[in-house]
């Protein structure tokens, strides 16, 4: 038995400081990842200290840690070099013997005392924070280090106290407003939360802070699309600077006029552009002036949201300008206007239309869910790793606490989110593993390193036929299982709810079937591989860093390897025991297609007749676009249970009792006519599969025919049907080409022989030769093959490819299996549904 | 709109034959005439056309029934044809039209009053079902002169009847 060496550190007084020997007669016990599908968990550690004096025990002021650990300790376990664990102390529980006393002087201790200590990850704190992600424009705009004022008007603004509204400049002055002001009404500003709404006689405004700043700028956000607008120009803004001068922003239904007034109210500068204010949900506004000389230069610049571009003019006027002093607005353009988002800068050097500025108004819709989740990670100082960039386009981020904001984006993904087990980031978000080569991290073999319990479970658990997908303030769509053995008729109905924020919601009901599939997936479960390091010290180093989301494999339980996605792991770890249990889901609906390695389904495509367990030759429907390759050869399919591999198929409509195409060989095949000449099979050219039917014509003889032989290789026929005989011929050089079709009575006597048309190859490429006839009275049975006439030369090679006898109907085809390929032999009854082992599936 | 697939369906061939059939594979015919052909006046008359442009899945023959289109998958197809009448200045009338199994359609697109000198185009296009089988779609031409005499159509290097459609969307 292995010995392992166990590192376990607290971190005390600002260094890592090994406790590993004090640890009582137990086992460390840790935890990470899922238990369940669903629910993100901190990691957590559990283990226990002999203390006898009570050393690790926080409250105790005879302890040299005294004042030193306790609560929100950090601690981290090694095992073998390898982290297991990281993260901090959440609980202390001390545990005596009844008969326990310790001597403080003498150190002589009668009974036992020891220290149970809970550890959990970053996560938990994570979790419990109320700490909320602003929204993100409150997020950018804070960020703006030269802010003179900025009055959010978001949300509920009931605390600033009466007719007020905050103002997040430290020592800033509230704003105020009359009544008529709505707070919290309209959440149509994508990168807000909602903001006020005003009526007719709302007046509102603030007052800038102090600066030595003369150039400037002013901003806010406002809404017209329920104001009744008309050609009447209505002032919506003023803004006053410290020299007494005003300036204002007036809209019409069709225009945009901007102002400049003396102190005097002498009017400086005015002008008028075309301006449609309801072509967007918000308009955000900006002016901008700065002052060179006796010039003052100015920038009224707008944004409808949504819009790839921004608008505004350059203009100046002879002046003075002066710092920011006040601004005001009214509701008199008519009830309905919505505004927020109001702020002032000191200096211009700021770009409010910056794509920073741009995204915020806008929610950062757009953002994969990795992005938004490193974006939020950021902002909140959370260390983090992403393991591959998303699947998921988000929509608009809202205001919510940190960890809502990262749930969503884990939510939206159907990624993972666990702790992570060693130092450096501390948490992990593992996007969807349908968008990685997710390669087998741990292939296992049952009864050499999976230890008990192993078991496969069929239950409901995980289960759900009824699927509803909802967006965050928005629509949702159900998708609902009505096939299979999962059905409400059968199992009854099991609903499940899934939230999300996508960008775009007309994928709703795609996420909704993604789902239903995710949670529908038929056949056991193995909800837990327990890997017993003891008898297979070499796995350790592995078994130790997989982690959620990894691909494992089993084989050696089932006829066919289980593949199962890791979700959760727990180790149970002393001096001279190491077990690491993988937490497992099934992995097969995240299998997805891959362009040239993974293998599409037929549908719905069953055995024409009972075959035995040793037929080789079967036939199952087909239709024109649902049939089985005949060029991909070989590959597996499942039917009954029974794996079995394709190794030829026929057209549709062909294979009697041979298939044609060779791939098992020329067996079943004769040469008819051409003395010498020989038959066989070669991997030089094909036209489908890898192998052809070879002649070499040896002596030049007249003909040289190739037929499906007589005896078990004719094909049966339907007397006065239409067949077609196809053959494809390659031979370097010209030749002359025929054939025949004989047909033969039920008790095999000839009847008589139709010809194929004399044609000619196309020389060095497969050529297609195609002759139609029908099959005379009593025919039923047919022998059928091509010929090589017209004295071909000595040596010549003539290659034969997929020659079939095809019915009209074309609605069966004949396949050449290899049996029993995964074990299991029976006979297969007539009617069983035939799919490809393993098929890819649509991607997330 | 419902999405028929989500991510973990399995893909089927028949999803993919059908992106085929829509995309690389989408039935097209396009056929212009190149033998003039007898217009009698004032009867509507299927355009014959004895050669192919294109004709992805047999849609048309040039030896039987050569007056007709009859697509072979379901589905909407969008049709589109012009006639040539040969100069002549007593037009009254020269009208193109499309019909299904011999009933003309109503077409978004019309004719123009016909000039009193050079030869004449008129166009017809629409869009119409198929049941992929039996039904057949003809373009054809009507001519009424002052003279009631039957008018061959014209057939001059590319200006020549034209008749072509397209596969659009399944039915």
């Amino acid at each position: 038995m292995s010995a392992y060496t166990i590192l376990l550190e607290l971190y005390v007084n600002g260094a890592w400081t090994s406790v590993s020997d004090v640890l009582a007669e137990t086992e460390v016990q840790v935890s990470r990842g899922y238990t369940d599908e669903g629910t993100i968990k901190p990691s957590t550690m559990n283990w226990a200290f002999l203390d006898q004096a009570g050393t690790y025990d926080p409250d105790n002021p005879y302890s040299p840690y005294y004042g030193l650990i306790g609560r929100n300790t950090q601690c981290r376990l090694s095992v073998n070099g390898n982290y297991d664990f990281q993260g901090e102390i959440s609980k202390w529980t001390p545990e005596t013997t009844e008969n326990f006393s310790y001597n403080q002087t003498t150190g002589v201790a009668t009974g036992r005392r020891i220290m149970r200590v809970e550890a959990t990850g970053i996560l938990r704190r994570i979790m419990d924070w109320t700490q909320t992600v602003e929204s993100p424009l409150h997020n950018q705009i804070k960020g703006y280090s030269t802010l003179t004022g900025y009055w959010p008007i978001e949300g509920d603004e009931s605390g600033s106290g009466g007719e007020t509204f905050s103002n997040t400049v430290s020592g800033g002055k509230l704003g105020y407003a009359t009544s008529g002001v709505t707070f919290g009404a309209d959440d149509g500003l994508t990168g807000s939360d909602a903001v006020a709404s005003l009526d007719a006689t709302a007046n509102y405004g603030g007052t800038f802070a102090s600066t030595s700043t003369s150039g400037w700028q002013f901003s806010w956000a406002m809404s017209f699309t329920d104001v009744s607008l008309s050609a009447t120009t209505y002032e919506i803004m003023r803004w006053r600077t410290t020299n007494g001068y005003s300036w204002s922003f007036a809209i019409s239904n069709a225009s945009f006029t901007y102002n400049v007034f003396d102190a005097g109210g002498n009017l400086l500068k005015t002008n008028t552009l075309v301006f449609a204010p309801q072509q967007a949900e918000y308009v955000i506004f900006r002016m901008k002036a700065s002052v060179s000389g006796g010039t003052i230069t100015f920038e009224p610049a707008y944004y409808f949201m949504g819009a790839s571009v921004t608008s505004g003019v350059t203009d100046t006027f002879s002046g003075s300008l002066t710092r920011l002093a006040s601004w005001s607005g009214t509701g008199a353009i008519g009830a309905g206007l919505k505004v927020g988002h109001v702020f002032g800068l000191a200096g211009t050097s700021d770009n409010l239309f910056s794509s920073d500025q741009i995204q915020a108004v806008n929610g950062f819709a757009g953002e994969l869910t990795s992005a938004r989740f490193a974006r939020i990670c950021t902002l909140a100082g959370i260390p983090y790793t992403v393991s591959t960039a998303g699947t998921a386009v988000m929509g608009p981020q809202r205001t919510d606490t940190v960890f809502n904001q990262l749930k969503e984006c884990v939510d939206t993904e159907d990624g993972m989110l666990f702790d992570r087990r060693s130092a450096g980031p501390m948490i992990y978000f593992a996007t969807n593993p349908t968008v990685r080569a997710n390669s087998v991290a741990m292939a296992l073999t049952y009864g050499t390193n999976v230890g008990t319990p192993f078991t496969k479970v069929i239950d409901g658990l995980d289960v759900a036929n009824t699927v509803t997908v909802t967006q965050r303030d928005g629509p949702s769509a159900t998708a609902q299982l009505t096939t299979g053995l999962l059905t409400a008729s059968i199992i009854g109905e099991v609903k499940e709810t899934v939230n999300v924020n996508v960008q775009d919601t007309s994928l709703l009901p795609s996420l909704a079937k993604y789902w239903l599939n995710r949670l529908s997936v038929l056949g056991a479960r193995y909800p837990q591989v327990v890997i017993d390091i003891d008898a297979n010290p070499s796995l350790d180093a592995t078994a130790t860093v997989r982690g959620p989301s990894d691909l494992i494999t089993v084989t050696g339980y089932r006829e066919e390897t289980i593949y199962l996605m890791v979700i959760g792991v727990q180790t149970s770890t002393g001096t001279h025991r190491r077990k690491v249990t993988l937490l497992t889901v099934p992995y097969d609906v995240f299998r997805y297609g891959v362009y040239d390695t993974a293998r599409m389904d037929a549908q719905a495509l069953t055995t024409v007749a009972s075959y035995g367990s040793s037929t080789t030759l079967i036939r199952t429907t087909c239709a024109s676009d649902n049939f089985w390759s005949k060029n991909a050869v070989p590959y597996d399919i499942v039917i009954s249970g029974e794996r079995m591999t394709v190794v030829d198929a026929s057209s549709p409509g062909g294979g009697g009792n041979d298939v044609g195409g060779f791939e098992a060989g020329v067996a079943g095949w004769t040469l008819t006519a051409g003395g010498t000449s020989t038959l066989t099979s070669s991997t030089a050219q094909k036209h489908s599969g890898q192998k052809s039917a070879l002649i070499t014509v040896a002596s030049s003889p007249a003909t040289v025919s190739m037929r499906s032989a007589t005896g078990s290789y004719r094909q049966g026929v339907v007397a006065g049907g239409t067949y077609s005989l196809v053959f494809w011929v390659y031979c370097a050089s010209v030749v002359n080409l025929g054939g025949a079709i004989n047909w033969y009575d039920s008790s095999t006597a000839f009847i008589s022989s139709g010809g194929v048309t004399a044609t000619t190859n196309t020389a060095g490429v497969w050529t297609k030769v195609t002759t139609s006839v029908v099959a005379p009275a009593l025919a039923t049975q047919a022998m059928f093959g091509p010929s090589v006439t017209g004295s071909p030369a000595n040596g010549t090679l003539v290659y034969f490819d997929d020659v079939e006898l095809l019915d009209s109907s074309g609605t069966t085809q004949m396949l050449s299996v290899t049996r029993a390929v995964n074990g299991i032999s029976k006979t297969l009854p007539s009617g069983s549904e035939a799919h490809v082992f393993n098929p890819g599936r649509y991607a997330k | 709109m419902p999405y028929p697939y989500g991510g973990g369906d399995i893909i089927y061939a028949v999803d993919i034959n059908a992106i085929y059939e829509a995309s690389v594979d989408r039935p097209a015919c396009i056929l212009q005439q190149t033998v003039s052909q007898s217009i009698p006046d004032n009867t509507t008359t299927a355009i014959t056309f004895t050669t192919e442009t294109l004709d992805t899945h047999g849609f048309h023959s040039t030896s039987s029934n050569t007056t007709r289109i009859t697509p072979t998958v379901a589905g909407w197809y969008r049709f589109h044809g012009v006639v040539w009448a040969p100069s002549l200045g007593t037009y009254a009338t020269v009208v193109a039209g499309i019909s299904k199994n011999g009933t003309t359609q109503t077409s978004p697109e019309r004719h123009a009053t016909p000039p009193t000198s050079g030869s004449f185009t008129d166009t017809v296009g629409g869009t119409y079902s198929a049941n992929g089988t039996t039904d057949y779609f003809e373009l054809t031409m009507l001519q009424d002169n002052t003279a009631n005499s039957a008018q061959n159509t014209l057939v001059s290097g590319s200006n020549a009847c034209y008749f072509e459609c397209v596969f659009e969307r399944g039915l």
